[in-house]
C-alpha cells in the first residue's frame, strides 16, 4: 500500500516554469524567437523513418520536454502532452522560427532532418543547451539502436529503459536559491547594431567550423581558454564595428553570455539551470588591442565564475519572482510589464550573445559515427547577431544567427580567427546580396 | 572548394559567392559546385496557423443563448414590446464581430463587408422598432454602406498592391474628404431634398491639398529619401 502511494506522488503532470522559463513565453513574438537548435552532422544520411521512430521512444524519457505550455491566472505552466507527436520533419532554412504554442499539438519541441544532419529545435523554456544535448544524444543512441548499433548509455546518453528520475525534473534555481543577498542590476544602454532588417522567415545563418587544435594554440598564446578566446574575438569584431558605424558617442560593447550552473552546482536537471553574465569594454576609455581585451574578460570572468557570486545572481531574478506582490499581479499585466521593460531595458543592455556548450563528450562507440555538433540561437528582437559555440572531437563549430542583411561582425570575427592563424571553413544559407 | 580571395575563408563546394564578404566566387581550376547540396536547405517553413475554434465555439454558445432567453422571457413573461429583438440584434452583432476573425482570419476583406452588413441589419432591427424609419434609409443606410465601401477599398489596395505607408496615409485621406462630402450629402438630402455641400467642402478641400502633398512627396524620390531621414523613427 505505501508503495503504490509513493509511485502515485511520482508521476507528474504539471511543472512550475523554472526561473529562467518564465520570461520566455512571454516575449515569444513573429518577430522574437526563444526557440534554439542543437544539431549533430552525422556520417551517414538520416533515416528519417527510424529517426521517427527512436523519437517515439526517447519522448517518454524526458517527460519535462514531451510538454505544452498552458496559461494559469498569475503565471504560466508546463503541462503533460499526450496528443500525437511531436513528428521528425524536413529541415527549413529558417531555422528557429518562433514557436506557436498551440500549433504542432502544442509540442514545444522540432525535431528535423537534412541529408546527415540531424537538428532539434526546443523551446528555451523547456530546457537549456545543456539538457537539449542530453536529449539528443539519448535521440542519436536510439536511433543506433534501431539499427542494430549497441551505445552503452554513458557520457550523457540516458537509458529509455529507465524510468525518469527526479534529479532531472528538478527546478535546480529553487534548490539552490536560497542566498541572502541579490546582485543590483546595472542599467547600461550598450552599443546595438544597426542593419536592413530581413523580412519576417528569414534567419541568416553563418557557421565558421575550425579545428581545435589550431584554436587551442592560439588561446594558449594569449593566455586564455577557448572560450574566452572567442568572447575576446566577437568583443574585438563589435568594437571595430561600432568605430565603422562612425557614432557621435561610443557605448559599451556588451557581449551577454550564459553560463551553465551545474559546473557550480552539482545539479542533474534537464531544465533551465544557467545565469547570464555581461562582459563588457568602454571604448571611450582608449583603444584596446587583443590582449587587453582578452585579459580583461578573463579577468571579469575569473572574479565571478564561483559559487558565491552566482548565487547573490540567481537571487536576482529568484526575489523577484518570489515577491508577494509581483505573484499576485495577473497574467497578462505581467506579460505587459515584462514586455515592455525587455524592449526598453534587457535588449538593449547588450550588443550580441554568445553561448558557448563547450566540448561534447559521446560514448565511444559513437565517435565514428559522427562528424560535428551545431548549435543555433533564435532570432532577436533587435539586430544584433548571436554567436553559439559548441566543440567536438576536434571540430569547433561557431554559428551566427541575425535577422538583418549585414554580416559586418561576421566577416570581423571570421577574418580576425585567419589572421590569428586558425584556418575556418564557412557555411551559410545566405542569399547572394546584389 | 574554394577560398574566398577577400576575406580567406574556406568556402563549401556548392558556394558560389562568399557569404561573409558577398565576393564572388571565380575558380576556372575548380568552380562551385552547382549539383552539390548546399549545407543549409532551402526550403522555408511556415508557422502553422491556429484557428481558435475552441473559443469560437464558446463565444457562439453564449451569444445564442443570450438571445434564445431575452426571445423566451419576451414571448411568456415581460410581453410590452418585442424588446428581444434588441438583444437578439446585439447578440448577432457582437456574434459576427468576433466569431469570423477567429475562424476566418485571412479572409480580412469578407469580414469587413460581413461587419458592414451587419451593423446595417442591427440598424434596421431598430428602426423598425421606432415609429419612424425614415432616418435609416436617408441617412444610416447610406453612411453605413460608405464606410464600409471606403474600409473595404483600403483593405482591397493594401491587400493586392505593394503599398509605402506614404501612399497609404494619401489614401486614407482621400478616402475620408470624400466620405465627409458623402455625409453632408445624405445629411442635406434626407432634412432638405437638396444635393449641395457647405462644411464638408472645407474638409474635403484639407483632404485634398494633404494627398497632393503627399503625391508630391511620393513622386519625388528626392524629397521623399529627405522626408525618411527628417522622420525616421
Amino acid at each position: 500500500m505505501k508503495k503504490n502511494t509513493s509511485n502515485k506522488r511520482k508521476i507528474r503532470h504539471w511543472y512550475k516554469l523554472d526561473l529562467s522559463a518564465n520570461v520566455y513565453p512571454t516575449l515569444q513574438r513573429r518577430n522574437f524567437s526563444s526557440v534554439y537548435r542543437v544539431s549533430v552532422i552525422l556520417k551517414q544520411p538520416i533515416q528519417h523513418e527510424l529517426l521517427q521512430l527512436a523519437l517515439e521512444r526517447t519522448m517518454p524519457r524526458f517527460p519535462t520536454f514531451a510538454v505544452a505550455i498552458h496559461k494559469g491566472l498569475f503565471w504560466r505552466y508546463l503541462e503533460r502532452n499526450n496528443k500525437p507527436g511531436p513528428f521528425v520533419k524536413a529541415d527549413v532554412s529558417n531555422a528557429c522560427m518562433p514557436i506557436h504554442f498551440k500549433a504542432e499539438n502544442r509540442y514545444l519541441l522540432r525535431v528535423y532532418y537534412y541529408e546527415a544532419k540531424l537538428s532539434v529545435e526546443v523551446f528555451h523554456s523547456v530546457a537549456d543547451g545543456s539538457g537539449a544535448l542530453t536529449f539528443v544524444k539519448t535521440l542519436l543512441a536510439e536511433y543506433y539502436a534501431m539499427q542494430g548499433i549497441r551505445i552503452p548509455c554513458e557520457q550523457g546518453v540516458l537509458s529509455c529503459k529507465e524510468k525518469p528520475r527526479d534529479a532531472e525534473i528538478e527546478d535546480a534555481y529553487i534548490k539552490y536559491g536560497n542566498g541572502k543577498v541579490a546582485l543590483k542590476r546595472k542599467g547600461i544602454h550598450a552599443y546595438q547594431l544597426r542593419g536592413t532588417q530581413e523580412p519576417f522567415y528569414t534567419l541568416n545563418i553563418i557557421t565558421g567550423v575550425a579545428p581545435v587544435e589550431k584554436l587551442l594554440a592560439a588561446a594558449k598564446s594569449y593566455k586564455v581558454s577557448v572560450g574566452v578566446f572567442l568572447t575576446a574575438v566577437l568583443m574585438e569584431s563589435l568594437i571595430q564595428k561600432q568605430k565603422m558605424d562612425k557614432p557621435i558617442r561610443e557605448r559599451d560593447v556588451v557581449i551577454s553570455m550564459p553560463v551553465n550552473l551545474r559546473r557550480f552546482f552539482p545539479s542533474d536537471t534537464l531544465r533551465n539551470f544557467i545565469v547570464m553574465l555581461s562582459p563588457s569594454i568602454d571604448p571611450k576609455m582608449g583603444d584596446y588591442t587583443f590582449e587587453e581585451i582578452a585579459s580583461e574578460i578573463n579577468a571579469y570572468l575569473a572574479y565571478r565564475l564561483n559559487e558565491k557570486y552566482l548565487k547573490a545572481n540567481i537571487m536576482t531574478n529568484l526575489s523577484v519572482q518570489r515577491n508577494p506582490v509581483v505573484r499576485v499581479i495577473p497574467l497578462f499585466l505581467k506579460d505587459m510589464i515584462v514586455r515592455n521593460a525587455y524592449k526598453k531595458v534587457n535588449a538593449r543592455e547588450s550588443s550580441a550573445g554568445i553561448t558557448n556548450l563547450g566540448i561534447v563528450q559521446v560514448p565511444e562507440e559513437m565517435k565514428p559515427l559522427i562528424e560535428r555538433f551545431e548549435v543555433l540561437m533564435g532570432q532577436p528582437f533587435s539586430n544584433r547577431t548571436n554567436l553559439a559555440v559548441i566543440t567536438y572531437e576536434n571540430t569547433i563549430s561557431m554559428s551566427f544567427s541575425s535577422g538583418i542583411v549585414e554580416s559586418d561582425v561576421e566577416m570581423l570575427f571570421f577574418c580576425s580567427l585567419i589572421k590569428k592563424g586558425i584556418p575556418v571553413r564557412i557555411e551559410s544559407n545566405r542569399k547572394y546580396r546584389t | 572548394m574554394s577560398y574566398c580571395v577577400n576575406c580567406g575563408v574556406e568556402l563549401h563546394k556548392s558556394a558560389a559567392f562568399c557569404p561573409l564578404c558577398n565576393t564572388v566566387v571565380i575558380n576556372p581550376v575548380n568552380p562551385p559546385d552547382t549539383h552539390a547540396k548546399p549545407p543549409y536547405p532551402a526550403e522555408i517553413g511556415k508557422v502553422e496557423n491556429v484557428n481558435s475554434r475552441g473559443v469560437a465555439l464558446l463565444l457562439t454558445v453564449v451569444f445564442v443563448s443570450i438571445a434564445l432567453a431575452a426571445l423566451l422571457l419576451n414571448l411568456f413573461l415581460f410581453k410590452e414590446g418585442l424588446w428581444s429583438a434588441f438583444v437578439m440584434g446585439a447578440s448577432l452583432l457582437l456574434w459576427v464581430f468576433t466569431v469570423p476573425v477567429l475562424i476566418l482570419r485571412p479572409s480580412r476583406l469578407l469580414i469587413i463587408l460581413l461587419d458592414g452588413a451587419v451593423i446595417s441589419l442591427y440598424c434596421f432591427i431598430i428602426a423598425r422598432q421606432t415609429d419612424d424609419a425614415s432616418w435609416y434609409f436617408g441617412i444610416a443606410l447610406p453612411i453605413i454602406i460608405m464606410l464600409t465601401g471606403f474600409v473595404f477599398l483600403f483593405g482591397y489596395v493594401v491587400k493586392r498592391f505593394k503599398t509605402s505607408i506614404l501612399f497609404k496615409t494619401a489614401f486614407i485621406f482621400g478616402e475620408l474628404g470624400f466620405y465627409t462630402v458623402g455625409i453632408e450629402l445624405s445629411i442635406r438630402y434626407f432634412l432638405y431634398n437638396s444635393f449641395s455641400i457647405r462644411w464638408s467642402a472645407v474638409v474635403g478641400t484639407s483632404c485634398l491639398i494633404i494627398v497632393a502633398v503627399l503625391t508630391t512627396v511620393m513622386k519625388n524620390t528626392r524629397l521623399r529619401e529627405e522626408v525618411q531621414r527628417r522622420l525616421h523613427f
